[in-house]
């Protein structure tokens, strides 16, 4: 080990040593609850006789949490890329690290203080690879794009549905009360997420690798075309399964299209204000850029669950008419989106990879391994039959498929709905950490097989991006 | 005349507007969990811009009468608004209460100290050519001032600590202890930040990661050790600022391109976080404190400047309030969220926005009198 790479592990030793002495040194503000249950809510008094409530814990830990995941998981990002790993590998990696599974630094609590980060990256995510969607350089690659979107759901999703209730047979809870139909159920619930892959992870590498050629561009218009039928049959899929097996909200048929009518076409139209909105201030304003990416970040997350929207659609849409449309006045916007992602993605990541359970893997394995042998194998065998058809250029026809295998933000938060909307159903544990198996697998090693595939698709095999050469 | 009031008092007013009181679009039930956040990163930011304009170089490279200035203002801050502070708390809470009168004096006093940088608006268009020592003393001197107070501040209110039962009790060894720890933690992550700077070398994108995870590391464990904020970071920025020159520079420079955002969004947030219930003796304290700063602060100036920079219309500069003295209120808002605070940030306010309105109309005053040649001595 160089002296470099073991100065990178005592920075990350001592970021570790300065969050387990600010935790443990905290001022505790709950005491015990009188009648001897949980702890409870302590009211203060202040010094003119007012009552007042102190700062929850999980708010006091918020900042230093923030800090632990951005410093820390960008050092074991900038380590991981020593020892020519993918940066987000390091990222997701320090996450689990710190996460409950491990040193428990990150705890559940404050994860619900993280997810207005976590909204704020998903938003910006999306936007830029709205941005990414350029429609004069995708029209040589349409018609793939479109055949293995649809190969994708349609196929992917078929084949998750047939083949779980070979795999979900020592589940916990399945298949004991309503016999089969709980089968069913959690295939189709299991499918989006087998389905979904990272548009985040593939503007992560593409920022660190520099690379952006007709794999990547085609990788990621098929992501974010993926991610627009997605949302259709999700909200599809977990109102049949509702009403299939009693949980959750069983909507109606009529209710259901008139949901799907107005959350489609509603994001796709306040995606388009959005995006007409950043370009009346680009040309009116012009100034604190950053402060509008933001703004806009935030607001596309907090109306879109106000009105019941889909905010990935409303920023991706944003970022595509912004980029095609509005392209000279959003260059300098995008190029302030870039100087943002970094620390975007390593919160990002570092939070999902604290998500991650590890203690509940060994009940999930056989399951977990028949998914993930399954996902691979389906999206390799889409992608290569998908690009043989199309006519795709010979490196992306061998490497596109690598593109689909990582999983992050998107898969985990189907995972996360599907879990709230079925928590009385005796499988929903059981089924939630099954599919953070399953994410966690892809996650870990999507990244570095996608950074391998660009490598070999698009370009160079390098390690350093030209700013990297440059510093 | 160019009537030029800071921008930060028009947010204060948006923020008010946006609180509670008034359309209570942030609503009182639930402002902890949504201003928290933000008011961290925002006490992080400011602390750590502060800590890093105390370079050794650039101490060193001021002239001696900059330090008569601090010193003349400091000791107008720990004695006169110090006493003045201490007993208008005493009078406004009605009873003896250690902990409170300490808290709140300290507050209204530590804000007292330095003065906004603005120098332009004095002079209506532009602070003439030979008030260069002057505005010197202005910038320098506010800056330098606002740091050692903020320092100041934050041992004071660590000194009063409150335990896990809510009391306050004056215990300088406990308190000592947590800023002392505090300390060590700013000491650890301006090394580590430090050493992140030079592996990111130029890269913007891993620098603004590498500041932001230092502002919200060194707010963050402020938090949790129940020192200010504002403090700790500041605490950051010092050691940051003086562990080398290289690469440094370059970062502070990058960080300083948001001081007006972060500004704006400091006022934000004051306007909504201070008590939409403001009495009399709030406006009574706020203005009385206006007052002190109309008759003092103009002598701390005229006394430690040498002087050509006496006379004119910067003499009174020291008068508007230092954007500071609301991120102080704000630093002790987030470790007490209670209605106390809020109404001690509210007098702050008010004494700010008469500060602000006092040099207005005296440069106005002041400009009328003026003589030709003065105004033919504008700089371009």
């Amino acid at each position: 080990m160089d002296r470099r790479t073991l100065l990178i592990v005592l920075a990350i030793a001592g970021v570790l040593g300065l969050a387990w002495a600010g935790h443990t040194w905290s001022i505790d503000f709950t005491v015990a609850d009188a009648s001897g249950g949980g702890p409870a809510e302590l009211l203060l008094t202040d010094a003119q006789g007012q009552s007042y409530a102190p700062p929850r814990e999980s708010l006091i830990d918020a900042g230093a949490n923030v800090g632990l995941l951005l410093l820390g998981s960008w050092f074991a990002g900038v380590l991981f890329k020593r020892f020519g790993l993918p940066s987000i590998t390091g990222y997701l990696c320090f996450g689990i690290l710190v996460g409950p599974s491990l040193l428990g630094l990150v705890t559940t609590e404050s994860k619900d203080v993280l997810e207005l980060v976590n909204n704020l990256a998903v938003a910006l995510i999306a936007l830029t690879a709205g941005a990414e969607l350029k429609f004069a350089e995708l029209k040589g690659s349409l018609r793939s794009v479109v055949v293995i979107s649809i190969g994708m759901v349609v196929g992917l999703g078929a084949a998750t549905v047939l083949v779980a209730p070979l795999l979900l047979r020592g589940l916990d809870g399945v298949g004991t009360e309503e016999g089969m139909t709980s089968v069913w159920v959690i295939g189709m619930l299991a499918a989006p997420i087998i389905i979904a892959n990272s548009p985040a992870v593939i503007l992560a590498l593409v920022n660190e690798t520099g690379i952006k050629g007709p794999m990547v561009q085609t990788a990621l218009a098929i992501t974010v075309c993926k991610d627009l039928l997605l949302v259709v049959t999700f909200a599809v899929m977990i109102t049949l399964g509702a009403s299939m097996v009693g949980g959750g909200e069983a909507i109606e048929g009529g209710a259901l299209a008139a949901s799907l009518a107005s959350k489609v076409p509603g994001s796709i139209a306040a995606g388009i204000v959005v995006g007409l909105g950043m370009a009346w201030y680009l040309r009116v304003v012009n100034a604190h850029l950053p402060v509008l990416i933001v703004c806009a970040c935030f607001g596309i997350a907090i109306v879109s669950g106000l009105l019941g929207l889909e905010a990935l659609i409303v920023a991706l849409v944003a970022g595509v008419l912004m980029e095609n449309v509005y392209s000279e006045r959003a260059e300098a916007m995008f190029t302030e989106v870039n100087r943002l992602s970094l620390p975007v993605y390593c919160v990002f990541f570092s939070v999902a990879g604290a998500k991650l359970d590890l203690g509940a893997l060994d009940d999930v394995a056989f399951a977990a391994i028949g998914f993930i042998a399954l996902r691979t194998i389906g999206v390799w065998v889409i992608a290569r039959v998908g690009t043989a058809i199309t006519g795709s250029p010979p490196g992306v026809k061998r490497w596109l498929w690598t593109a689909f295998v990582p999983q992050a933000g998107v898969s985990l938060a189907l995972a996360a709905i599907i879990q709230t909307q079925f928590s009385d159903q005796p499988w929903a544990a059981g089924f939630y950490t099954l599919m953070l198996a399953v994410i966690a697998v892809h996650e870990l090693t999507g990244p570095v097989l996608m950074k391998l595939g660009i490598a070999r698709s698009d370009g160079r095999d390098d390690q350093d991006s030209p700013e990297d050469a440059q510093a | 005349m160019v009537v030029l009031i800071s921008g930060g008092w028009l947010a204060v007013v948006v923020g008010v507007l946006l609180g509670p009181g008034v359309f209570g679009l942030v609503g009182a039930e639930n402002m902890q969990e949504q201003l928290t956040p933000a008011l961290q990163a925002a006490m992080g930011w400011v602390g750590l811009m502060l800590g890093l304009q105390a370079r050794r170089e650039v101490l060193q490279g001021l002239p001696r009468w900059i330090w008569r200035v601090v010193s003349l203002d400091a000791l107008l801050v720990g004695l006169v608004f110090g006493t003045a502070a201490t007993l208008g708390v005493w009078a406004w809470l009605d009873r003896w209460d250690w902990g409170g009168v300490w808290w709140g004096a300290s507050i209204l006093a530590c804000a007292s100290a330095g003065w906004a940088l603005e120098t332009r608006s004095l002079v209506g268009i532009e602070t003439p050519a030979k008030y260069e020592q002057a505005r010197l003393a202005v910038r320098a001197g506010g800056t330098l001032s606002a740091l050692v107070w903020i320092l100041v501040f934050g041992l004071l209110l660590s000194i009063a600590t409150r335990g896990a039962d809510g009391a306050v009790s004056i215990d300088p060894i406990r308190g000592g202890l947590r800023l002392a720890a505090s300390a060590g933690g700013a000491v650890l992550i301006a090394v580590i930040g430090r050493f992140a700077l030079r592996i990111a070398g130029k890269k913007a994108d891993a620098q603004l990661a590498i500041f932001l995870g230092m502002v919200a590391m060194a707010a963050g464990f402020a938090g949790q050790m129940g020192v200010p904020a504002l403090t700790v970071a500041a605490m950051t920025g010092i050691v940051l600022a003086n562990l080398s020159e290289k690469g440094v520079r370059e970062f502070e420079r990058f960080i300083l391109r948001a001081d007006l955002v972060i500004a704006t969004l400091v006022a934000l947030l004051a306007g909504i976080l201070l008590s939409p219930g403001i009495g009399v003796p709030e406006v009574a304290i706020g203005c009385g404190l206006a007052g002190m700063r109309l008759v003092f602060k103009p002598i701390v100036l005229q006394r430690g400047s040498p002087a050509e920079a006496e006379s004119g219309p910067l003499s009174i500069a020291g008068v508007r309030q230092s954007p500071v003295a609301l991120a102080m209120a704000l630093s002790a808002l987030l470790i007490e969220p209670s209605s106390y605070m809020a109404r001690t940030l509210a007098v702050i306010v008010i004494a700010g926005i008469v500060c602000a309105v006092l040099p207005v109309v005296l440069s106005w005053s002041d400009q009328r009198t003026k003589s030709v040649n003065d105004v033919e001595g504008v700089a371009p």
